[in-house]
Order: C-alpha cells, then sequence, then structure tokens
C-alpha cells in the first residue's frame, strides 16, 4: 500500500496478546488516518460512557499516510482516547522522530487496550513485538526511563514514549512524551497509559514508506517547501525566534492573559520574550522530522536554575510566566524541564497554578502545606510542579486541574477552562474567533483546533478584524475541518501559514494514489469534525458547554488596546451550528450526517 | 574538478530531511534505514549529518577482498553485483560511512548522485553543501573540526 502501511497494531495488555491487522482501504481512504482513522476506530469500538482510567477505555497511537515522507513536518503521531481531565473526546499530538519510525517498523498506528497487571513496556523492532517488565523504570522520570530502556534496545536509533510519574500517578494533566522533550501534551493522556500500567513504547523501524507518484509526489514536496521557504511566519520568525516570538505579539495586542486572565497585557514580557530566549540560553534551533521550519528552542540555563533541554516553546512560556505572574526566563525553563520530566501538559500546568495562585490570593485556598502562592512567587510555583509530578501534598489538588480545584474551593468561576481543559494563551476579548474556536473545540479549552490567532493577528492567509464577529463562524469552520485533515495527515498545523487545501490534497493524492479534489478534502474534514462531535454529544457535550468561562464572558477587558471588550461568543454560537448543520442544541442533525455518511 | 560533501552541524537541526531524500532518489521510497547520509543526534543539542568524505585514499577500498570498490573521478564507488556484505568497509572507514542496505543486503555508499546531491537539494538549512575539493573547502573542514572539538572536548 502507498502512504499507509494498512496495518494496525493491536495490543491487549490484560492477556497479553498482540494481533496485526490489516485495515481496509475504504476505511481508510474515508477517515484517513491520524485523530481521523482514530476517531473512527475510538467511536465503532468504545462505548460513549467509558471511564477514562478503567481497562475498557482504549488508547489509540495513530500515525498519517504522510508520516515518514518527505511531505514538510511529515514525521508527527496523534494520541486518541477519552480524557480522564474532561471525560469528553482527546486527540493530541506530537512531533519528534517517534512517529515516523513507528511507520518505518510498519504500522499506521497501535490501538491499546486493557489494563496489564504489572507495568510493562512494549518494544516494537519491525515486526517483531514484545511486551516486557518494566519494574526497572516505574516510577522513574522521563530522561532515566529514555536512558535505562534505549540502553536495553541496543540500538541507537531506537526512540522512546514513555509517560513519567505523572502518568504513573493518575494526574489527570499527565502527557504523553517521545525523545525527552517532544510531548503529546493535552487532555491526560499519559494518566490513562499509566492506568493501564504502560510505561513506554520503544520502537525501531528500519522499513520504508513509499508513494504511488513519486515524481507528482515530489513536485508537490518542492512546491510546499518553496511556499514555507517564503512565508514570514514558516520561513523567518519560527526560525528566528521559535514560537515565542508571539510572546511580544500577543502581548503588545493586550490580549496576553495575565495573572488568571486578569488582564491582557503582562509587564514582564519582554524578559521571557523570543528575543531575550535568543539572546540568553539558547543552545540550538531544533526541528521535527522532515521539518523545514525548526521551531524548537535547545535551551540551556547554567545560574539560578540548572537545566537543559528542549524549550520552553510559546504556551509553556506564558502558563509560567504571565499567567503566574513570572517574568524569569530561567525559572520558566525549569518549569518546563520538570514537566518534561515528570510528563505533565505544561499549558494546564502552569494554567492550573494560577488558578490556585488567584485562590490563594483570594483567601480561599488556604491548606497549601506551606506553600506561599502568591502571584510572582517562582519558588512556589517550581515547588507546585514538583509536587503534581510526584502526587503530593498540594499537588494531589493541582494534578486533577483547574476545574475541580476551582470546584473544591467554592468557586467554580476561576478555573479559565472549557469543558474542563485549560485554556491556552490567548485572551478572547481581543480575538473573537479564536474565543469562538475555544468554545467549539471538540476536545475542550484549545487553541489548534482552530488557530484564528493566524487571521486575527498575523494576517494569514488574510488578515481579519480580530473585534468583529460578522464573519467569523464561518472561519472557524472552515479551520477546524482543515486541522482535522492536517490532524490525519500526520503532518504540524504550523504549514498552514504557508500552505492551503490544494497543497494538502495534492500531497495526500500522490501519496496514496486516490485523487482528492479540495472539496473532497474539505468534506472529509468535515466528516471527522462531526464524527467527534457525535462522540461528544454521547459523552454529554451540549450547547451549555460550548461556552467560555464566565470571567470572560462577563468582564470587559480591563486595559490596553482591547480594554473594554468581550468576546461575544454567544452571538456567534447560533450561526456556527447553523453552518454546521447543527441543531440549536449543538447537536448534528441527520441530514448532514447523512450528508457525510456518518448516519448508520 | 573533485567535489565532495560538506556538513556544518552548527546548521543542522535534527530534521533527517537528508535522509528521506537520498533514500527517495536511490530507492524510489522514503527510508532513513536505506539513506547513505545520516544525521546522528548526540544528545545535547548536537546534530550532525555524516556521510562519505571521499577520501583520496579510500580505507573501504583498500580492505575490500571482492573488488567491490573503486574510485572513478574522485567518486567511490561501490559494485553491489561484486559486493559479498562482508562489512569490512564499514569498520575500515574513519567517518563509517558504508551501510549495509537493509534489502539489498550489500553495502552502499554515498555517489553523489552524479554531481546533484539530493540531500543538498532538501536541506532547508544549509547544513550540507557540495563543494570543490580544494584548499577553500579545507578550510571550512578546519572550522568544523575546531567546533565539534569545542563541544566534543569538554
Amino acid at each position: 500500500m502507498d502512504g499507509w502501511t494498512g496495518r494496525l497494531l493491536r495490543v491487549d495488555l490484560s492477556t497479553g496478546s498482540i494481533a496485526k491487522e490489516d485495515v481496509p482501504k475504504k476505511i481508510l481512504e474515508d477517515y484517513i488516518g491520524g485523530s481521523g482513522l482514530g476517531a473512527k476506530i475510538f467511536h465503532d469500538e468504545v462505548s460513549p460512557d467509558v471511564d477514562p482510567l478503567s481497562p475498557e477505555n482504549k488508547l489509540l497511537i495513530m500515525t498519517g499516510p504522510l508520516t515518514g515522507t518527505l511531505a514538510p513536518t511529515g514525521g508527527r503521531y496523534m494520541v486518541i482516547t477519552k480524557s480522564p481531565l474532561t471525560g469528553i473526546w482527546l486527540e493530541t499530538n506530537s512531533g519528534g522522530q517517534w512517529g515516523a519510525e513507528l511507520k518505518f517498523a510498519g504500522y499506521d498506528g497501535i490501538i491499546i487496550e486493557g489494563r496489564s497487571e504489572k507495568p510493562v513496556y512494549l518494544e516494537i523492532f519491525d515486526g517483531e513485538v514484545t511486551l516486557k517488565g518494566a519494574s526497572s523504570v516505574w516510577g522513574k522520570t522521563l530522561g532515566e526511563t529514555t536512558a535505562v530502556l534505549k540502553e536495553a534496545v541496543k540500538d541507537d536509533d531506537a526512540k522512546v514514549l514513555a509517560i513519567g510519574p505523572a502518568g504513573e500517578e493518575g494526574v489527570l494533566t499527565a502527557c504523553v512524551v517521545n525523545e525527552l522533550g517532544r510531548a503529546a501534551g493535552r487532555g491526560g493522556s499519559g494518566a490513562v497509559m499509566g492506568s493501564k500500567n504502560l510505561k513506554a513504547i520503544v520502537v525501531r523501524g528500519t522499513g520504508s514508506v513509499t508513494v504511488a507518484h513519486p515524481k507528482e509526489f515530489k513536485e508537490s514536496v518542492v512546491k510546499s517547501l518553496a511556499m514555507m521557504r517564503e512565508n514570514p511566519v514558516t520561513g523567518t520568525a519560527l526560525y528566528a525566534y521559535g514560537t515565542p516570538v508571539l510572546v511580544n505579539i500577543i502581548n503588545t495586542n493586550g490580549i496576553f492573559p495575565t495573572r488568571n486572565f486578569s488582564t491582557g497585557v503582562f509587564e514582564g514580557a519582554e524578559n521571557i520574550s523570543g528575543e531575550q530566549m535568543a539572546a540568553t540560553i539558547l543552545k540550538k534551533k531544533t526541528a521535527c522530522f522532515a521539518c523545514p521550519i525548526a521551531c524548537g528552542r535547545y535551551c540551556s540555563v547554567k545560574a539560578e536554575f540548572e537545566v537543559e533541554g528542549e524549550g520552553p516553546e510559546y504556551e509553556s512560556i506564558w502558563a509560567f510566566g504571565a499567567q503566574c505572574g513570572v517574568d524569569n526566563l530561567p525559572a520558566i525553563a525549569k518549569a518546563n524541564y520538570l514537566c518534561n520530566e515528570y510528563g505533565i501538559d505544561t499549558i494546564s500546568m502552569g494554567n492550573t497554578i494560577g488558578c490556585a495562585m488567584e485562590a490563594y490570593e483570594r483567601g480561599l485556598l488556604k491548606d497549601t502545606g506551606g506553600l506561599v502562592l502568591n502571584f510572582g512567587n517562582t519558588e512556589a510555583m517550581l515547588e507546585a510542579v514538583e509536587l503534581t509530578g510526584k502526587n503530593e501534598g498540594i499537588g494531589k489538588m493541582l494534578a486533577l486541574g483547574s476545574k475541580r480545584l476551582a470546584e473544591s474551593v467554592g468557586e467554580p468561576g476561576l478555573s479559565m477552562s472549557v469543558k474542563g481543559l485549560e485554556l491556552p494563551a490567548y485572551d478572547p476579548r481581543g480575538v473573537k474567533g479564536q474565543g469562538l474556536g475555544y468554545a467549539t473545540s471538540n476536545r475542550g479549552g484549545c487553541h489548534v483546533q482552530a488557530y484564528m490567532i493566524s487571521p486575527e493577528i498575523l494576517g494569514l492567509p488574510e488578515q481579519l478584524d480580530r473585534l468583529a464577529i460578522e464573519g467569523k463562524p464561518a472561519f472557524v469552520k472552515m479551520l477546524q475541518d482543515f486541522v482535522c485533515m492536517v490532524n490525519a495527515l500526520g503532518m504540524c498545523e504550523f504549514t498552514g501559514f504557508a500552505l492551503g487545501a490544494d497543497e494538502y490534497a495534492a500531497l495526500l493524492s500522490h501519496a496514496v494514489g486516490r485523487e482528492y479534489t479540495v472539496d473532497q478534502f474539505m468534506e472529509a474534514g468535515e466528516r471527522l469534525f462531526n464524527l467527534k462531535r457525535m462522540m461528544n454529544v454521547a459523552m454529554g457535550v451540549s450547547r451549555e458547554d460550548d461556552t467560555l468561562p464566565e470571567r470572560l464572558l462577563t468582564t470587559p477587558m480591563p486595559e490596553g488596546p482591547v480594554a473594554g471588550h468581550l468576546p461575544e461568543t454567544e452571538k456567534m454560537i447560533d450561526e456556527y451550528y447553523q453552518l454546521r448543520g447543527w441543531n440549536p442544541d449543538g447537536v448534528p442533525a441527520d441530514e448532514k450526517l447523512s450528508e457525510l455518511g456518518l448516519l448508520k | 574538478m573533485k567535489h565532495t560533501l560538506l556538513f556544518d552541524h552548527g546548521k543542522c537541526t535534527g530534521c533527517r530531511m537528508c535522509e528521506l531524500a537520498c533514500s527517495f532518489e536511490h530507492n524510489g521510497e522514503f527510508s532513513p534505514a536505506r539513506s547513505r547520509i545520516s544525521v546522528l543526534s548526540l544528545g545535547g543539542g548536537v546534530d550532525m549529518p555524516i556521510s562519505c568524505l571521499q577520501c583520496e585514499d579510500p580505507a573501504c577500498m583498500g580492505v575490500c577482498s571482492s573488488g567491490a570498490i573503486s574510485q572513478k573521478d574522485g567518486v567511490v564507488s561501490f559494485d553491489a553485483e561484486l559486493c559479498t556484505g562482508c562489512r569490512l568497509c564499514m569498520m575500515a572507514c574513519p567517518v563509517g560511512s558504508p551501510s549495509i542496505d537493509p534489502v539489498l543486503k550489500r553495502a552502499v555508499n554515498c555517489d553523489l548522485c552524479e554531481g546533484e546531491p539530493a540531500c543538498v537539494e532538501f536541506c532547508p538549512f544549509g547544513a550540507v553543501e557540495y563543494v570543490p575539493a580544494t584548499h577553500s573547502a579545507l578550510v571550512n573542514k578546519k572550522r568544523i573540526a575546531e567546533r565539534l572539538s569545542a563541544i566534543w572536548g569538554e
């Protein structure tokens, strides 16, 4: 098969059985791969009311048809499961090298089910797949685990994906990390993996990925690479300063959420900017597999906080920076490093600490075990991360995420989350399309399912008035469908700054040997988005969940260039549902489902 | 004029597009295991592309007992028909360039793509260059060696 390998691994941890299954071509063509194919499998195999941390929940790790090819950024994998943090659909993806290595081993993905009695790890060496005891690495951090398992496999090219102590401990914001510094960060997939007693997946692949039309595929790659090179974001800015290039841009626009979203202007932004990073702690620019952008930042801090490794990237800088009132870049790098070692989502961690800091300052959170959780207290922030990673002391409360934390102190409104997933680094009061994107993302408070910052702030592919609501529902819908496809292909969303549906459709068509017109490409994306929504509806999501935290909806931005503004999300919802072909409760109508081939 | 590849670890980001381009050029498929250029990620932020440096007096050719390795117009050439897969060339090469192709089961090595190396074409960062093997290129090598010794010498 071209593009796809057409083969999945199914690992039942309860019985220890390992099976290789072929996927029907029609399923691949309709659901593409990555989180698309993952959605189809999850929908067909898992009950919507499954307890996320029970053996009945499944954890899918999927690549796409372009993973392992020369398609720009074709190296990603997606983790699919029911989130223990939000109780709804979760897809979360990562770059690095691991996804491509799995493809070269011969698999489009892995379906992990059941629960092992004892801690185990999965070792994949091309066709040889074995479950091995993980007692030597259970309880160990990512750094230790990766080193031990790489040594055990005796192949320097093997790639390690693992959870840290946080995932083992059931921290609801625990993530999956590959090659030390790349994470499928959001929604607690690490806790699901931990609940299955699966510590790691080591993979080495010496096979190949073929494409159906080599000459045309190469031409599409060359064209796409040229467009990315000429684009100011993918060709210049992200290479020069990494994603932290956004710190100054977003702060200047007055939407850099500060101190638990109490304002959008952070006085210390300059100190934690991409420019500051480049001038101080940056050691090396790094790229994921097959990526011509290289937004990765390998940093080294020698002074107060000794730390060396990948990151921090923009969202992490914000989470441990402005959100916690901290303007100390080395301390932020340390917090990011601790999250990578313990295996915790940086966005949810920093956001939750910011929430706890507000609760502490307002006297609502008293029992912190002596931790002085004032905004700006870097030592307390770092201690909070450590305790969460170990699930000890106040960390036990932080491990549950901001929604449960805010509820437990009697002030649910303090949680800056949507559907239980902590919001990222853009205040929706000054980017109204992004607000709608947050409200309607299938996995909750997340920016990447519809990155409206691109048109609303960066002017790509066109400049939209960020404070207007006209036309935003249609744009959000288009971006959501489009991102469903990027995450199905196995590429990075950052390519979207430069490439359009034409380029992706051409790459896909020439890889798999079946023509996708742009319309068919976007329709496939719409199918995937609706399939995920159907699962969410079955899991209890309705109109009342498609909203933002009340603070943001009702308190106008207090200062800066967007002072006085509100997100106006509720004014856009009906139009959005209409465009989606959903009923006023946010449920996909039969007519739409039938049109997309989703009606049984 | 004799040309060689020139590698700059300072520019290499570890994206491995050179490996994909190489296997695609030679085998029509994407497979780092079949690539004749490899990016070594050594940790500590060091990524280093390595491939044949086209020695004037190739050690691989000297140890090859089956006559599979020759040199023509300054390019070291491997003959899969004659190769027995004994791996002596891999041991002898100072940079470990030759490798056993996992499909052919015979030693393969960089052939400079008849003067238009695919790895050079697809490296987005200019970390692999195709340069004349003259004095100016040697100066570049010396510069790289100094930077490497600064990192590895610690």
